[in-house]
């Protein structure tokens, strides 16, 4: 565990507490007859308590850093031994999760879900362009029929609009 | 006894039709399939199928929907213990133990012991409702702000044994939780509170997208940092194999605890299926004498989680039929079922149309009969799609995911949501901040601060008067011993974790030293 960025995490949580206890204390609050806790009681609660407890962990965290080094004993979830690892892939899905979403719309999920799954197994270093393709093609139809067609979820579908309207196989823009 | 005799008669009369068997077929296909697609759940399900049903006798549409809650209840695990993804909130827990003996190998033994629980809590919660809707109809009067605060407060206690083995970050987690949920109106005066000024706040973050990123979405990308290749020989040895009785004998107790405080606690208005599931985990844990493997494969933990949550099926249908209170959305459109066909849902229900409960009874167990025949060819079936290839299934599961959330709403906002949860539950997971506990407290904090409020204002702020009523007393000292108990396991579970992480530290410095 690299406790560079767990120091890092413990004084977001601080701030963040420190945050969400000003916020509390300086928002206007309605005044409500017979409501002991009020309407801020709870966050400025949360407020204090992630403060305090963001500023604990920060100070043990430093304590172990200057005491044994940035990498300590993992306290999360570890790599499952045998497979190779890598931290930059699972930031790269991120990225590409959040650039799918915000295209999902504009480009359609028929033309934008295939793109990004095939993209995925790439990733994820699966083998053979042809059995990528087929897997994500088939997810995207399948996902569609049963979605869009069936329960009547509107997914987006883009520029294929007026031709999905046509063929009849949406009635939502 | 007359009654419960005549109710269970009735039920099982119902049986002998055709068309009932060919509504509890679909209803409980349909239902699983909801039930195992994230971001889908009964509410959305019953939603789907209500159209369908306009021209059918009234019976039919009742066993068709109790049906379906069935087939949800039961689908809902087996997600939650093949992928790591609840398939609704109920389900959150049995990821935690389902999830892990399913990487530990012991498949068959996660999923058999889902299975038993899920149709034993069915059954006896059937026989329960026939013998306790006309008692248990009248308790539910009692249930006002501070009783279920105090059901509130025993889900809260739950969160202390989830919080792993640096307790700072497991509370840490669990206020990062109660702060989200804060966002949106107040419960109570309904003045916004976080939302800058953003119109598409105010309404609050959903929070099933929520929980989903956090516990499935985190897992998925946590995946996606390696490389995993079924055709070097993993993958295809996963023991799924259903359980014999030794083995899952341990947990028997567990179940029947479960199915106990499901049906009871389902009864209560405002409550349902997900404080029935922690609450039954809890007090599962609390009895257990394996407590330390709860939330790291336990059976107990799955057996009490999956019996309570399938028990409160038929006790949420308590008031919903005999006091025309629905607890939740999907009892909403039982009545909105039921007003369509001319029924008045309230006290007089059960004795002017006691057909209604004999479609219940006749669903219930039909739906369970019907499970205990297919359930386990349907894990079967489910556990081979999933041994095709590991990567196909993260990847697959992630963009499921993405439709499930966005089919929730059809708000891009939610999917947002849940994959900035997904990114943080990630960073919590690799750094051992609990996401179970943050999850359990997104789920609880609206109900536990309105509850709290709305009580004390009831009782002119008198925190005496509000916690010495007769039932609200008894279960706010319950959660005292069960917070007691959390703790002081908490500590030497900490202590004892620390003691280790020390010993294998020195041992790993040792040959360097030299």
């Amino acid at each position: 565990m690299n406790r560079r960025i767990d120091l890092a995490g413990a004084v977001g949580v601080c701030l963040l507490g420190a945050f969400v206890l000003v916020h509390s204390l300086t928002a206007p609050t309605p005044s409500v007859q017979n409501d002991a806790i009020g309407v801020w009681g709870f966050p400025m609660f949360l407020g204090g308590l992630l403060a305090v407890l963001g500023l604990t962990q920060s100070i043990r965290t430093f304590r172990d850093l200057r005491a044994t080094g940035p990498i300590g004993i993992p306290e999360g979830t570890e790599d499952e031994e045998g497979h190779e690892s890598s931290g930059l892939r699972a930031l790269g899905f991120m990225a590409g999760l959040l650039l799918y979403l915000a295209l999902l719309k504009p480009v359609g999920f028929v033309i934008m879900t295939p793109i990004a799954i095939y993209v995925s197994l790439w990733a994820m270093q699966m083998k053979g362009w042809v059995k990528r393709t087929i897997f994500a093609v088939a997810f995207t139809v399948l996902a569609f029929f049963c979605f869009a067609e069936i329960v009547g979820v509107p997914l987006p579908v883009g520029p294929l609009t007026d031709l999905f309207l046509e063929l009849g196989l949406i009635d939502y823009r | 006894v007359d009654q419960f005799l005549g109710f269970m008669g009735g039920g099982l009369s119902e049986l002998v039709h055709p068309t009932f068997w060919v509504a509890i077929v679909i209803g409980t296909i349909f239902g699983v399939i909801v039930g195992a697609l994230p971001g889908l759940g009964t509410t959305l399900g019953y939603a789907l199928i209500l159209p369908f049903t306009y021209n059918l006798e009234i019976e039919t549409t009742i066993s068709l929907l109790i049906s379906l809650t069935v087939g949800v209840s039961y689908g809902n695990s087996i997600p939650a213990i093949l992928v790591g993804v609840p398939g609704t909130p109920a389900a959150v827990l049995t990821v935690l133990d389902g999830y892990r003996l399913h990487k530990m190998g012991k498949t068959g033994l996660a999923l058999g012991v889902a299975f038993i629980a899920a149709l034993g809590g069915q059954t006896v919660s059937a026989i329960f409702f026939a013998a306790a809707i006309v008692p248990l109809a009248a308790l539910a009067f009692h249930f006002l702000q501070p009783e279920l605060f105090s059901l509130y407060l025993m889900g809260i206690v739950a969160i202390v044994s989830l919080t792993g083995r640096n307790a700072v970050k497991g509370i840490i987690a669990a206020a990062l939780g109660f702060l989200v949920a804060m966002i949106g109106l107040d419960p109570v005066t309904f003045q916004p509170r976080f939302t800058f000024d953003s119109f598409m706040l105010r309404s609050g973050l959903e929070a099933s997208a929520i929980v989903i990123g956090l516990l499935a979405v985190s897992e998925l990308l946590r995946q996606t940092r390696q490389v995993f290749q079924w055709d070097v020989g993993e993958g295809k040895t996963q023991d799924a194999r259903f359980p014999k009785f030794r083995d899952y004998k341990p947990a028997l107790p567990a179940m029947f605890g479960g199915t106990v405080v499901g049906t009871v606690v389902g009864a209560i208005p405002g409550a349902g299926a997900t404080p029935a599931a922690l609450i039954s985990y809890q007090q599962a844990q609390a009895i257990s004498k394996e407590p330390e493997k709860f939330g790291k494969g336990s059976i107990e933990g799955i057996g009490a989680n999956e019996a309570a949550q399938n028990a409160s099926n038929s006790g949420e249908l308590i008031p919903a039929l005999a006091l025309g209170l629905p607890t939740s959305g999907s009892m909403v459109l039982l009545l909105a079922a039921l007003t369509m066909n001319g029924f008045v849902p309230g006290p007089t229900l059960v004795t002017d149309a006691p057909e209604l409960v004999w479609a219940v009874i006749g669903g219930l167990l039909g739906s369970t009969l019907f499970l205990l025949i297919t359930g386990w060819p349907m894990c079967k079936f489910m556990l081979k799609l999933l041994t095709v290839d590991r990567t196909v299934v993260i990847v697959g599961a992630l963009f499921m995911v993405i439709v499930g959330v966005f089919s929730l709403s059809y708000r891009f906002l939610d999917v947002l949501v849940c994959l900035l949860a997904g990114i943080v539950g990630y960073f919590m997971l690799r750094y051992g901040y609990s996401v179970a506990a943050a999850s359990l407290a997104v789920i609880l904090a609206a109900g536990f601060e309105a509850t709290l409020r709305r009580g004390l204002a009831l009782h002119d702020n008198s925190v005496v008067d509000f916690a010495v009523r007769p039932i609200a007393g008894p279960i706010l000292i319950i959660a005292l011993v069960f917070f007691v108990i959390g703790v002081r396991r908490t500590i030497i579970t900490a202590r004892a974790q620390r003691t280790l992480d020390r010993e294998g530290e020195a041992v790993a410095t040792t040959p360097a030293e030299e």
